[in-house]
């Protein structure tokens, strides 16, 4: 069953407040979470949350898209590491 | 600089489709319609990097949902592809795009240098992951290793030939 409209969306209070003293200094700095059910709300965009995958911190770059989404989403627990060196694939990475 | 492979894999072969010789094939490439265009030829490669078939030519190629159909010339049954379920379709890295000014393969960010855009040494990249907040780098320094997203609000330069990166990660990444 879906989350009430009238309780909002859940974020962890401590990480909205953290957020929000960063915004109110426009200040740009990675905020450390646990809390993974949090979800990204539109004051997160252009930050970075360190989220924990249960073994590490997992750099998560918040853009506009992402909004509404749970932070935890995008920390996958497994990471699939490629197969053996002796298959080179024609995958092309560009910063964007 | 490591020696570029003769060949790249494409794309997995999944397994026949209907009863003319048709095979589900998943991309591994960024252009799919270049890679298998008909009359190309390709070759059949296992996960030991040993060909199995080859070269092929491929008689006929679709978009299908997420994957491609791909026809053989040659394969007109569903008992002379059966064999090639999960086997990697290889192509000669001549007849692909070469990466662009700013690109590199993935297989190829392994090992570069990542530096402060003032020339400090933060380490190597050691691994490579396609998350679902787009690519992360893995980079070993020399106490020890963290994550960088791929991403130009942090790496700010990348250059093939020297294999480094400049990056310039959020305050608070690296400790």
């Amino acid at each position: 069953m879906a989350r009430s409209v009238k309780k909002g969306p859940f974020v962890q209070e401590a990480l909205a407040t953290k957020v929000q003293i960063l915004n109110s200094k426009n200040e740009k700095r990675v905020v450390k979470t646990w809390s993974r059910a949090s979800t990204i709300l539109p004051e997160f965009v252009g930050h970075t949350f360190a989220v924990h995958n249960g073994n590490k911190f997992v750099p998560v770059y918040v853009t506009e898209n992402m909004v509404g989404h749970k932070l935890g989403e995008f920390a996958p627990t497994r990471l699939f590491r490629g197969h053996s060196g002796k298959i080179v694939a024609d995958k092309k990475a560009k910063p964007e | 600089m490591t020696a570029e492979p003769h060949h790249l894999v494409v794309g997995r072969l999944r397994k026949p489709h209907g009863l003319k010789g048709d095979l589900t094939l998943f991309p591994l490439t960024d252009d799919p319609a270049l890679a298998f265009a008909p009359g190309r030829s390709v070759w059949l490669v296992g996960l030991d990097g040993e060909t199995v078939a080859g070269p092929l030519t491929i008689e006929r190629s679709r978009a299908y949902h997420r994957e491609w159909l791909l026809k053989f010339a040659g394969a007109e049954r569903r008992e002379d592809i059966d064999p090639w379920r999960g086997l990697f379709v290889a192509a000669p890295a001549g007849d692909l795009a070469p990466p662009a000014d700013d690109e590199v393969y993935l297989h190829e960010l392994d090992g570069f240098a990542v530096r402060l855009p003032d020339e400090t040494p933060l380490g190597l990249v050691s691994g490579v992951y396609e998350l679902p907040s787009g690519l992360m780098i893995e980079v070993q320094g020399p106490k020890r290793e963290f994550l960088l997203p791929y991403r130009k609000e942090f790496v700010a330069q990348v250059d093939r030939a020297g294999r480094r990166l400049v990056v310039t990660p959020p305050e608070g990444l690296v400790e």
